[in-house]
Order: C-alpha cells, then sequence, then structure tokens
C-alpha cells in the first residue's frame, strides 16, 4: 500500500484512520438522492451553456454558422414544437422566387460578432486539404438543386474560407437563407455525432444515424419564437476520416427576418441527399 | 442507439453510488471535520461524478478514483473560494485532547487535529492513510509533486503522531 518509506509510525496513523472512521455510517441512500438531484441541476446547467454553440455545433459548422444564418443562437431562439419536417421530392412552391420578398425588405438587427473558428489548422481528424473551396459550394449545391443563387446578408460573411480547416459559404437560393460547410472535426462520427447530441439533442431533435459504410447522418431541426420567427432544418454527414458536410435550410432571408413560406424550400430527406451526395469530392 | 442518460446508466450510476458514498463520507469527514459538510461535500461530488457519467466523451475509466480525485479538489476548490474565515471546527470541544480515554475522544482529536492543518495537508494524510495511496498515487489525484506530497505529509504526521500513539495506547489497555 504504501511506498518504500513506509515506517511502523505510519501505520499507527493509518490504523488511527481507519479505526476512527470506520463506525461513520451515513444515509447512502439521502446522499445518492441528493447527488443526483445535483447533478440533473448540473446537466441542465451544462446543457444551457451550451446552447449558444449548440445551435451552430450541431451542424459541425460551428461558430461561423449561427452567427450569420437566421434564427439560430438568438435570443428568444425555441427549439422545440414544431413537427419534424416532410420529406418531398421537390422543393415546394414557395421556393419560387416570384413569392420571395427581396433580402432587403427586413431590417437586419444587430448581430454579435461571428466567432470565427482558428485558422490553425484542421480541428482534427482529417489530415488532407479539404477538397472545395468556399466559393464553389453554392455552385455545387445547384447541381443538386437547380436554382438562384444571390449573395446572403453581408454580415454572413458568405464565403468563408479557413483553409484545412473549415470552408463555408452562406447564400439565398431562391431567395431562401441557406448555408454549405465542409470541415474538419476530431474524433470518430459516432462520437461527435453523439457529443452534440448530449448537448443540443433535446434543444434540436438531433438525430444521429450511423450509416452502413461507417459514416454517421445527422439531422436538426429548430423552429423560432412569435418574436424571432423562422425554421431551420439540417444534414450533416460526418465521414470516418474526419469531415462534416452540413447544409442548412431555412424558411428566412434574414436573420429575424420574415418567414417566406412555412417550411423550408428543402425537407431533411432532400438535405440528407444532398450531403450524402459525391458532388463534394 | 443507447441512451447515454437511458435507465440503464442512471441505475448503473446508483449501484456506483451506493457503494462508494459510505467511504467517500469518511473521506469527506475527516477532511471537513463535520456530518453536514461531509454530506454536502459528498454529494456534489457525486454529482460532479453523475454529470459525467457515461458521457460520450470524457468517459471514466475508473469511477472509484475518479470520485476520490473530484472529492479531493472538490474540497481544495471550496478552500480556496472560501475567504469568509469560516471556522467548520467550532463545535469541536477543545478538552477533547486532554482527555483520550475513549474512542469519540479519540476521534474529537483527531478532528481538532486535523482542523488545525492546512486543507492540502490534510488531503495528503486522508489519501495517505485511509485511502492507503502511494506518494505518486496521491501527488497524481492532487496535481502535485510527490515532493510536495512527502514535505507536506511529514510535516502532517509530526502533527498526528502523537495522537496515534496514545490512541492505540489506550487500545492495548
Amino acid at each position: 500500500m504504501y511506498d518504500d518509506n513506509t515506517t511502523d509510525s505510519d501505520g499507527q496513523v493509518s490504523t488511527l484512520f481507519h479505526d476512527t472512521t470506520t463506525h461513520l455510517e451515513p444515509d447512502v441512500a439521502v446522499l445518492v438522492r441528493g447527488s443526483i438531484e445535483r447533478g440533473q441541476v448540473r446537466r441542465r446547467r451544462n446543457a444551457i451553456g451550451t446552447a449558444a454553440a449548440a445551435a451552430v455545433a450541431v451542424a459541425g459548422i460551428v461558430g461561423a454558422a449561427v452567427n450569420l444564418t437566421p434564427n439560430l443562437g438568438g435570443a428568444g431562439f425555441d427549439p422545440a414544437g414544431a413537427p419534424a419536417g416532410t420529406a418531398v421530392s421537390t422543393p415546394s412552391a414557395a421556393s419560387n422566387p416570384s413569392t420571395a420578398p427581396t433580402p432587403s425588405a427586413a431590417p437586419a438587427k444587430t448581430a454579435k460578432p461571428p466567432t470565427k473558428p482558428t485558422k490553425n489548422g484542421p480541428l482534427g481528424g482529417a489530415v488532407a486539404d479539404i477538397p472545395v473551396k468556399a466559393a464553389d459550394l453554392p455552385g455545387l449545391f445547384t447541381q443538386l438543386h437547380p436554382g438562384k443563387v444571390t449573395p446572403a446578408e453581408a454580415r454572413t460573411g458568405r464565403i468563408i474560407d479557413n483553409g484545412k480547416e473549415s470552408q463555408y459559404a452562406h447564400f439565398l437560393w431562391n431567395g431562401f437563407s441557406t448555408s454549405v460547410g465542409f470541415a474538419a472535426y476530431a474524433g470518430t462520427p459516432v462520437g461527435r455525432c453523439n457529443a452534440l447530441q448530449e448537448a443540443n439533442g433535446a434543444a434540436l431533435s438531433l438525430t444521429c444515424t450511423k450509416r452502413p459504410d461507417g459514416t454517421v447522418l445527422m439531422t436538426w431541426r429548430s423552429v423560432g419564437s412569435a418574436k424571432q420567427p423562422g425554421v431551420c432544418q439540417s444534414a450533416s454527414l460526418l465521414t470516418k476520416d474526419g469531415y462534416e458536410i452540413a447544409i442548412l435550410s431555412y424558411n428566412t432571408a434574414l436573420k429575424f427576418g420574415p418567414m417566406l413560406a412555412p417550411e423550408p424550400p428543402f425537407s431533411i430527406a432532400q438535405l440528407t441527399t444532398a450531403v450524402t451526395s459525391k458532388v463534394w469530392f | 442507439m443507447p441512451n447515454p442518460r437511458g435507465p440503464d446508466h442512471q441505475q448503473e450510476f446508483e449501484e456506483f453510488a451506493h457503494a462508494r458514498a459510505a467511504q467517500l463520507y469518511r473521506s469527506a469527514w475527516l477532511l471537513c471535520g463535520s456530518h453536514y459538510q461531509a454530506e454536502d461535500l459528498v454529494q456534489e461530488t457525486l454529482a460532479k461524478v453523475y454529470a459525467r457519467w457515461r458521457r460520450p466523451f470524457g468517459r471514466i475509466d475508473n469511477p472509484a478514483a475518479y470520485a476520490q480525485t473530484t472529492l479531493t479538489r472538490t474540497f481544495l476548490g471550496g478552500k480556496r473560494r472560501r475567504s469568509d474565515g469560516e471556522q467548520p471546527y467550532a463545535d469541536v470541544p477543545d478538552q477533547a485532547v486532554a482527555d483520550p480515554a475513549t474512542g469519540a475522544s479519540v476521534r474529537l482529536a483527531l478532528l481538532q487535529l486535523m482542523a488545525e492543518l492546512p486543507p492540502p495537508d490534510r488531503v495528503v494524510l486522508v489519501l495517505r492513510y485511509l485511502e492507503d495511496l502511494s506518494i505518486d498515487e496521491v501527488a497524481d489525484r492532487m496535481g502535485i509533486s510527490a515532493g510536495a506530497v512527502r514535505n507536506r505529509s511529514m510535516r502532517a504526521l509530526g502533527r498526528i503522531r502523537g495522537l496515534a500513539d496514545d490512541s492505540l495506547r489506550i487500545g492495548k489497555d
């Protein structure tokens, strides 16, 4: 038990400590019950503490996406409530450009400065260069879903090239805010998704689905409040080699802007098809 | 996919907590010197363990060691933050050392001696002589060097040995 410096005197102290405490019998049931109650409070507090990152982290486009996309991470954000998006084979009629107001129709609230990812290299798992550039992402997206692409709000940064770490594009697709990201992440696909689910699952109906090829599909949906309306849904593919391809589709053009349609133009099923496409590689 | 907070893991934690709570309490009692503070420290410790129980990242490989380390650091952290001059041993009778004729007196005397030690010294003694850890293990749990553990241990033992001698002599009488 002890090291080579143990003495008889040490043994006496040990005996004293054991003899003195051996009779102590706390009410274990009370201790355990109290611990669980406190632990549950801690978990809730932790979840709230990560909520801001959560809204974005879910998509893996941590930091950037939340600040440049409508309705995520804002005060009053209410992720609960709305039914899951229904899968449709084509974008809804609401995505028609003629029905969408111009982005400048509603004033944008001042957003917090974007939490930009560091530029010190990849986040972890991926070691190779990201195979696409941020500036190419809107064009690649329209190969999958033809439509009119126009610049998003300037505050979004629109095109963010973080080298090996991440590539983000934020644009309007037929007037609807859309974000596409390709980022490196650390860890395994399952671990990554589980961690995000742990932090955000309850708030964003986040689901993780392991695919036969070892990748993980992560989907989530969030619904804004009456004060800050909007619906966002997203699909992300977490690849085995440490990449995360994410697409977020909104039913608004601006943060806190008016809803252009009841639902985003792309269903989760369509977003899933898009993120699992080979077009990105 | 199993829910990391599902009923299985809840039950698993409860079984762990039931098994370890009493020992944690004994350590906490020696560190804090009072029943209520010891209970509070144990609950806070187990609450921290609960919050991390079966998380996808940061999985706890050795829950018992993790809980003991958490208890130690929570105790020390609380002492560092406490600036109100709290006197947790105010209820210990002053005359306890003078009459070590009973087990209760020895306990009170031990608590009083422990109370007079700096919190890190108390932790060293508890980990070494109640938890039976080696110097290196204590150093690891406390995040200090083995040399620092030796120094603290030597200093603290000087205060405790007299009582240990007395209590053992009483036991032989």
